[in-house]
């Protein structure tokens, strides 16, 4: 561990890392960017990286991003990211009641306790999962597939069937190019392009990056104009005794935020954003004063923020030791760790436990960084909103088209973008979740592959898939999860309802 | 868009999808024994899903009520046009005209058409291009097309 703390402390490490976390808190102060988006526009630059300078700067970036949500929210009543939607209801009040500088310096340490806690739990957790998932083969990895595959269908918001049709069209594109038990060309029309498959961080980009500057120079607003001329720099002072007092009062609630965070982090599908509001909750429902939730809170301050940091660590839960994302940004790290040429999955904690840990260390720095780069944010807030948002987007858009260009320096990938682009628009217009379709790509060739292996293996009897022990739970989990409609409802009730109230 | 009609529309699509994919499984040669899936296998059950999938929509579509929701947001449909022909415009002209005069066409159009001031925009072009320049060309050595003229 002290080895992989040494090695990240290289200058070719720590001033992309130091860069993208800086990026973050533009990325996340600026309502209509997200951290997905600015992770998407990050991976083609890190391929030409070493691995780990990459990865701290996807690591590094949705920290701050996740963070800088809030100040926005806190100030202006305006969530600068999804996971930040809590922040707007009780450090807002706060502001208004003079307290804006509390509310914001409390939301950073508690962003830094709770990153820390969601790192720990991933450090002392994925090795011991890994050792049991070794013990894996083809049918088990076909129903975590199918669970992966079915969780974020459930979890993410809108309609279940949306969620399917979003995750089926995942599932398709990842089948176009080469059969990789046959070798045949499946759905290529005779393209060369299309025989090795649709690439998946285009494919991300346009999703994350184009889709959403489409709708903001397609639909016209009015939200701009009137954030363009706050000014926060008065609203920001506060007592570091008072943050510590309030961080000692309420330690124990961020603890089990986080815990609340992190596990939702590790579900498929769902990451920071749901994390936020579920954490939000239950902070209110076991408070002694859950009247003044909605009321300036600091409880309602101090939960949601641990937790949506903590969700980063348990996203990369999953991702790590299986190989299913636990949200869409490590979707995008598993797209890019291909990349790399590193295989995610138990094997990693044997053959490249060099660089997990270094993975470990990088989570936990970011925090004393997420600190210190925060509150230079946090100033120099007022400034950011000055950036004219049509050069924002117009910086968005090349970067994405080029980003994608650089990848395999063919300009069939910059199609694929704009494609991605458009067809995310849709989506968005017709509500249908996009992390499922992510999801879809990804695991689309692990549930077919494992499927087909295992169905080789058997001569095509089905049976062996049920009668192993840990498959025969997983296939249980997964059938408890649709065919208890009750169940499914209180699943459904413990993510959404909250949101709706909004 | 209301509920009922995105619903009809994702499900219409949906059985486009499931129709076309399973189409064209069937010109996929089958391998090995019976009973051993080929590589058709997956991609039918997919389009049985879109089938399925479809077939709730468009009943949903009927039984949803015809609620009106009111439209906050304008779509500017001549806007989307022009922006798709720039895009087309780039893929198409980039190995032609070259990075460096493709990128500057594209820019300033989508600066106009977003009204960013003409000067502005001139500095905001130069700037991102030097940027794309320094750190694709010169620090990651990706050579940007460099076109049949320049």
């Amino acid at each position: 561990m002290i080895e992989a703390l040494v090695s990240i402390f290289q200058i070719d490490v720590l001033i992309p890392w130091i860069l993208a976390m800086v990026l973050g808190i533009f990325v996340g102060g600026v309502p209509g960017l997200t951290a997905t988006m600015a992770v998407a526009l990050i991976v083609p630059l890190t391929y030409h990286m070493q691995p780990i300078a990459g990865l701290a700067m996807i690591i590094g970036v949705s920290f701050t991003s996740i963070f800088a949500g809030d100040i926005p929210a806190t100030f202006l009543r305006v969530p600068g990211t999804p996971a930040s939607g809590t922040a707007v209801l009780d450090g807002y009040i706060l502001t208004h009641k003079g307290k804006g500088g509390l509310a914001i310096a409390l939301d950073l340490f508690c962003s830094a306790i709770g990153g820390i806690l969601g790192i720990l739990i991933l450090i002392f957790i994925s090795p011991l999962l890994a050792n049991f998932a070794l013990k894996f083969t083809h049918y088990e990895y076909f129903w975590l597939g199918v669970l992966g595959l079915s969780m974020s269908t459930v979890i993410s918001k809108g309609s279940n069937t949306k969620g399917f049709f979003s995750m089926g069209i995942g599932v398709l594109l990842s089948t176009v190019g080469i059969d990789l038990v046959t070798g045949y060309p499946r759905f290529t029309f005779h393209n060369s392009e299309l025989m090795g498959g649709i690439s998946f961080i285009p494919v991300m980009i346009g999703l994350f990056g184009i889709s959403e500057v489409l709708n903001q120079i397609i639909t016209t607003n009015n939200i701009d104009i009137s954030l363009k001329n706050a000014d926060i720099s008065d609203k920001t002072k506060f007592s570091l005794r008072e943050v510590f007092k309030e961080i000692k009062t309420h330690f124990l609630l961020i603890v089990k935020s986080s815990v609340i965070g992190n596990l939702i982090g590790a579900l498929p599908g769902a990451g920071a954003d749901v994390a936020a509001w579920v954490s939000y909750g239950a902070a209110k429902k076991t408070s002694k004063h859950p009247e003044e939730f909605g009321n300036g809170s600091i409880e309602g301050v101090v939960a949601p923020t641990s937790a949506n940091n903590a969700a980063i660590g348990g996203s990369w839960i999953p991702a790590l030791v299986f190989g299913i994302p636990g949200d869409t940004i490590t979707s995008i790290v598993l797209g890019a760790m291909l990349m790399y040429g590193l295989k995610p999955g138990p094997l990693i904690f044997e053959q490249e436990m060099g660089l997990v840990n270094q993975i470990f260390a990088v989570g936990l720095v970011s925090q004393i960084f997420l600190i210190i780069i925060g509150f230079a944010g946090i100033k120099a807030y007022s400034y950011i909103l000055k950036f004219e948002k049509n050069i924002i987007n117009t910086s968005i858009i090349i970067f994405s088209i080029i980003g994608a260009f650089a990848l395999r320096n063919n300009t069939f990938d910059i199609g694929i973008v704009i494609i991605f682009g458009l067809i995310g628009y849709f989506c968005e217009k017709g509500k249908i979740p996009l992390a499922p379709m992510i999801l879809g790509l990804i695991l689309g060739p692990m549930v077919e592959e494992n499927l087909r292996i295992g169905l080789v293996k058997t001569e095509g009897a089905f049976l062996p898939f049920l009668s192993r022990p840990i498959s025969l739970v997983l296939f249980l989990i997964i059938v408890l999860m649709f065919g208890l409609a009750p169940i499914k409802k209180l699943i459904k009730k413990m993510f959404t309802t909250n949101k709706e109230k909004k | 868009m209301n509920e009922k009609k995105t619903d009809l529309i994702i499900g219409i699509i949906s059985c486009i999808l499931g129709i076309i994919s399973y189409v064209l499984t069937l010109n996929f040669p089958t391998f090995g024994k019976s009973g051993v899936p080929g590589p058709e296998f997956f991609p039918r059950i997919l389009a049985i899903l879109f089938l399925i999938i479809s077939v709730i929509q468009i009943s949903k579509s009927f039984v949803e009520k015809n609620t009106k929701t009111q439209e906050i947001e304008k779509v500017d449909y001549i806007r989307m046009l022009i922006l798709i022909a720039l895009f087309a415009f780039y893929i198409l002209f980039l190995d032609i005209l070259g990075f460096f005069i493709t990128t500057i066409i594209f820019l300033m159009i989508l600066q106009k058409l977003v009204s960013v001031k003409f000067k502005t925009s001139i500095f905001v072009t130069f700037i991102i291009i030097m940027i794309i320049f320094l750190i694709f060309d010169k620090l990651f050595c990706v050579s940007l097309p460099a076109g049949i003229i320049l």
